[in-house]
């Protein structure tokens, strides 16, 4: 392709700054949309830290080069994004996951998204009962112990 | 557009969350807190979950039965995560099974299942086998005992437009002959009143009510006396008369072909197999319920000969059709948009393990159906049959609890 790629510079809520190619930021929806509508070189985005905005910018780069690599994307490019995503979601802690997945809200990219809720999903599959699951997400019952009992019975075939 | 507190975002997204799991995981998850226990009742919820799990051809949960008999099971799907296949959670109604005590006839429609006795002066159950959640159908009331002749009952349900079933009906049927046709008696107890009542309505054919696909408050039974037609009727319908269903292929004839009648993403389905030299042709018709005629959908040839009957389509998924081999005595998966198939049960394909075949039963029951049908050597026009013996037992892809009817008794058997 002859097209010069057009760099687009993002900066953290901390002032950290990332360059991008145009590309990546159309991952983005709400970012094409700020590009369209405002075509400067250096965009501000003040709800993301600079931690979670490389991650974002991480993950968009990665999604990218593989799209225009694969053309149709076949399907070994597509397993090996997916390892990649795996890879990605499994170093990563909850809190970390947590502020991804409101980037990934905010900054509106289904993918990442999906990929997010779907690590925070294998979690709560991971516990065996809803006592970890409290302690695991730091969620306190506001069940009386007449409720929990009843609502345990209501959904005991779920637990055979 | 200011970013919401975390707090705020996660309760929002916790839909999003809890929406990926496998129903089995939510429900038990219902007792986290209150606010999980609402999302997770919610008509938004619903819809998010069902368009999440639509997309998987394997994300579906049912068994497909001969009689009793369970050819082949499905269980390990993402949507349910279910740790048995659908037709062994169905409790055993033999004689000696406690809770149920004499039913000895079961029907299925909408994921439930009715439980009922040849006699018309027992209870009869209707429930959910995953919820086991059980509701007792009074006895019929005294009619004429000219009619006592029939033991078994139909159940047919009418569900959401997310498969949620909505009610359901238990139809006892006695046929008899008139000079033109056949009158048909029917009693018919009702989710929405509980209470049995009685209609008589026209048959233009004799029809044996133990074999039939029943879709959404309709079933279909095959004539016993006009080869290549269904008689249909809309239970949940005004009217009084069974319609006449003409096959789509009648009267093709051609003793090597296999044909059966199926359910699959929602429509009533005709699947007809022709072995070749070096390939099966598959033929495909959909039903349109709207005005009774037959859409092909496929026509599709595969490159695989070991004479293949056709047994069942995946319920959800109309592009994939489960055909048994008689030659090799396997079952295959066929994928009809991606001209592709798979041997199920084999040890060696992880996709399937959560797959249950039972070989001897398949063929046993393969044997019955096709070899009886094509080796009876009757007049040509009567050698034209059609399967309508293999039933797919498919649980909902949502679990609602068991329409209450007023004044029921309900049974947890959990």
């Amino acid at each position: 392709m002859e097209n010069e790629k057009k760099m687009i510079t993002l900066k953290s809520s901390d002032d950290v700054t990332f360059e991008v190619e145009e590309a990546v930021v159309l991952e983005s929806q709400f970012l094409s949309h700020l590009v369209q509508d405002c075509p400067a070189p250096e965009h501000k985005i003040k709800e993301v830290t600079g931690k979670i905005l490389s991650k974002v910018v991480e993950y968009c780069e990665k999604h990218v080069v593989v799209v225009v690599d694969g053309g149709d994307s076949s399907s070994s490019s597509g397993d090996d994004l997916k390892k990649w995503d795996d890879k990605f979601i499994k170093e990563m802690d909850l809190s970390t996951v947590y502020d991804l997945i409101a980037a990934a809200n905010y900054l509106n990219i289904q993918a990442l998204l999906d990929l997010m809720c779907q690590r925070v999903a294998d979690v709560i599959t991971a516990c065996k009962d809803h006592k970890e699951i409290r302690e695991t997400l730091g969620i306190v019952s506001d069940y009386t112990a007449e409720e929990e009992a009843e609502v345990l019975k209501e959904n005991e075939w779920a637990f055979d | 557009m200011a970013m919401k507190t975390r707090t705020h975002l996660l309760e929002e997204l916790q839909t999003e969350i809890l929406a990926r799991l496998p129903l089995r995981t939510i429900f038990r998850f219902k007792s986290v807190c209150k606010t999980w226990k609402s999302t997770i009742e919610s008509a938004y919820f619903r819809r998010l979950f069902l368009s999440l799990h639509q997309n998987s051809s394997s994300a579906s949960s049912w068994s497909l039965l001969y009689g009793s008999d369970e050819l082949i099971g499905f269980h390990g799907c993402k949507t349910w995560d279910l740790p048995k296949s659908p037709a062994s959670l169905i409790p055993p109604c033999s004689p000696r099974d406690l809770i149920f005590g004499d039913c000895s006839y079961v029907d299925f429609s909408g994921g439930l299942v009715l439980l009922i006795e040849g006699s018309y002066t027992a209870y009869g159950y209707v429930g959910n086998p995953v919820l086991q959640q059980w509701v007792k159908i009074p006895p019929t009331p005294p009619f004429d005992p000219m009619n006592y002749s029939t033991k078994f009952g139909n159940l047919v349900t009418r569900l959401d437009e997310d498969g949620v079933v909505l009610s359901f009906k238990v139809v006892r049927l006695v046929l008899y002959p008139t000079t033109n046709d056949y009158l048909v008696n029917m009693l018919v107890y009702s989710s929405e009143t509980g209470v049995w009542t009685s209609k008589v309505i026209q048959s233009p054919h004799l029809f044996d009510n133990v074999n039939n696909i029943n879709l959404n408050g309709m079933f279909y039974f095959s004539s016993l006396t006009v080869p290549g037609v269904l008689v249909a009727h809309d239970f949940y319908s005004e009217s009084d008369q069974f319609r006449v269903v003409q096959l789509p292929d009648y009267p093709e004839i051609n003793k090597h072909y296999k044909r059966t009648l199926t359910i699959s993403g929602g429509f009533v389905m005709y699947v007809r197999t022709l072995a070749k030299k070096e390939e099966t042709v598959l033929k495909i018709w959909r039903l349109k319920s709207d005005d009774d005629t037959w859409q092909l959908l496929w026509e599709v040839g595969f490159p695989v000969n070991g004479n293949y009957v056709p047994m069942a389509m995946n319920p959800f998924d109309v592009a994939t059709v489960y055909l048994w081999s008689q030659l090799d005595h396997h079952l295959v998966s066929c994928n009809l948009r991606k001209r592709n198939y798979t041997i199920l049960g084999d040890a060696s394909n992880d996709g399937y393990q959560d797959c249950f075949i039972d070989h001897s039963a398949c063929k046993k029951s393969v044997d019955e159906i096709w070899d009886t049908a094509s080796s009876s050597g009757l007049d040509e026009d009567l050698d034209f049959s059609v399967c309508i013996w293999l039933f797919p037992f498919v649980i909902p892809r949502w679990m609602a609890p068991v329409p209450r009817p007023p004044q029921a008794e309900i049974m947890d058997t959990a």
